[in-house]
């Protein structure tokens, strides 16, 4: 959505018409629960982040909160808070080879796994960078957001984002190049 | 940023890229959860939705309304238990006021009498009060005998109790206020023989030796206030000796005689007698019932029946 689309939509919603709402739940549920598996890599979580996220954000309305402009940025920083705070109360558990999703059907059952196994091993990774560092590169090479968007989003200056990206980088690369099984 | 950061970023994320796609009856049933809670919201919350800020007045009103319903409700009961405990209490103690020696309520009429005399301290008031109550004794031994019913000796005794209370009072008086006293005593002992003995005339049948007594104790009070009236200091010293002999009476009458006499301490006359003020007989050692060692003070020795058929005049026995 754009900025004035946004500003539009969001004088709707704080009146609670359920158009707007259910126009904004169509437009972004579904990134944010992409965004949320790809960091989580677990459905019925991913799932549970995209739930909170909606409800907080209909609960800020209430309150006279949420955002006047930029409701995608808003919604993903939500997202991401849960994320985090997901990330500080529980060690990802192992991914046990039984509950791996088969995104690809029609992928080679051991390239599968193996694209499973590589995503644990970076999501693992993505868990010892700081939750900004985490949400710059996820935002940037996962969602394909632009700086300034990502800036926007995370409150803060472009300047800023560059270095949270780069020091990310070089933190995922120290962290997978102690795995001799993952390709860096 | 360097073009090889950015590759390096994304081919090394790749492994997130691939997402399952969301059930879309997860979808539809996350949809429907998170658009309830907005119409619940607006219902509750947003001004203008339905009648939202009239409900919420209401309820703010009506929990204002209930706390104070509530604290008044708890005034007006606690006004309603005071007052049941209060108008209950003073009932009973109106109805007492008509009850006769002998009744059950009697002992509340003398009870409630002692409390208004001992809460008077001005010696006119009391005066006043214990002529008044000469008087109650007088209507009720005239209700007695027109019942045909015998006079208590608790009557008897309270009314010769409260005659000997009001000589005594005026006793204590001073000179300027003695006489009109006694005058006040006299005249009340005069009527009150009076209607006893047209009570004797109209019942001669009910002239017990209890009524011809009290009789002869009503000429007494007239006489002991006409003395006072003229010489109220030998009626002061007539008084004082009149208190060491009933004194000296009690001490040395066996209780089995002693309560036919004497008013006991809880029922008749509220006036201390040397007795109260010292507990320990002449010889200076407490008043015990013989062979009862551990008994209480004139309570006697309860394996002998009341323990006073047997006195021991040298140990004094409490009435």
């Amino acid at each position: 959505m754009k900025k004035s689309r946004d500003q539009a939509i969001l004088v709707r919603a704080r009146r609670f018409e359920s158009q707007a709402l259910e126009e904004i739940f169509d437009c972004f549920s579904p990134g944010i629960y992409r965004y949320a598996y790809r960091l989580l890599g677990d459905a019925e979580l991913a799932r549970e982040c995209m739930s909170e996220t909606f409800s907080r954000f209909l609960t800020a309305l209430k309150q006279d909160g949420g955002p006047d402009e930029y409701l995608q940025a808003y919604l993903y920083r939500i997202a991401h808070n849960w994320i985090t705070d997901y990330y500080r109360r529980k060690t990802p558990p192992t991914l046990p080879i039984e509950s791996v999703t088969l995104s690809d059907l029609k992928a080679e059952p051991h390239r599968i796994v193996a694209d499973q196994m590589s995503a644990k091993e970076v999501r693992d990774a993505l868990a010892f960078l700081t939750p900004d560092q985490r949400q710059v590169i996820s935002l940037k090479y996962l969602e394909e957001w632009k700086n300034d968007a990502i800036a926007l989003s995370m409150n803060k200056p472009v300047g800023a984002i560059k270095a949270l990206q780069h020091r990310a980088l070089e933190a995922l690369y120290r962290i997978l190049s102690r795995d001799e099984d993952f390709t860096v | 940023m360097k073009k090889s950061e950015d590759e390096f970023g994304k081919r090394i994320l790749a492994p997130l890229q691939s997402t399952p796609s969301l059930d879309p009856k997860i979808v539809a049933e996350e949809k429907n959860k998170y658009l309830l809670q907005a119409e619940s919201i607006r219902q509750r919350f947003i001004p203008g939705s339905d009648t939202e800020e009239v409900r919420v007045a209401d309820e703010v009103l009506s929990v204002h309304r209930r706390k104070q319903q509530y604290a008044l409700l708890r005034g007006v009961a606690a006004v309603l238990v005071a007052l049941i405990i209060l108008v209950g209490s003073s009932l009973t103690v109106y109805a007492a006021q008509d009850s006769l020696p002998g009744e059950s309520l009697y002992t509340l009429k003398a009870i409630s009498e002692d409390v208004r005399l001992s809460v008077t301290h001005s010696p006119q008031a009391r005066l006043d009060i214990t002529l008044d109550y000469t008087n109650r004794r007088v209507d009720e031994i005239s209700q007695l005998l027109a019942a045909g019913k015998s006079l208590p000796a608790q009557a008897s005794e309270r009314f010769q109790g409260e005659l000997e209370g009001a000589l005594l009072l005026a006793s204590q008086m001073e000179d300027t206020h003695i006489v009109n006293a006694l005058e006040k005593i006299k005249s009340h002992a005069e009527n009150q023989g009076m209607t006893i003995e047209q009570l004797l005339n109209q019942l001669p049948e009910q002239a017990d030796p209890a009524i011809l007594r009290l009789q002869a104790r009503l000429y007494e009070q007239v006489e002991m206030s006409t003395i006072g009236e003229h010489d109220p200091q030998t009626f002061r010293l007539a008084m004082h000796e009149r208190q060491n002999l009933n004194s000296q009476k009690h001490k040395s009458t066996p209780a089995s005689i002693d309560r036919e006499t004497t008013p006991s301490n809880d029922s008749t006359t509220p006036f201390p007698t040397g007795e109260e003020e010292n507990p320990h007989n002449s010889n200076g050692h407490p008043t015990q019932a013989p062979e009862n060692e551990d008994s209480s003070p004139g309570e006697g020795n309860p394996s002998t029946g009341n323990g006073n058929h047997n006195p021991d005049p040298s140990r004094t026995q409490k009435p």
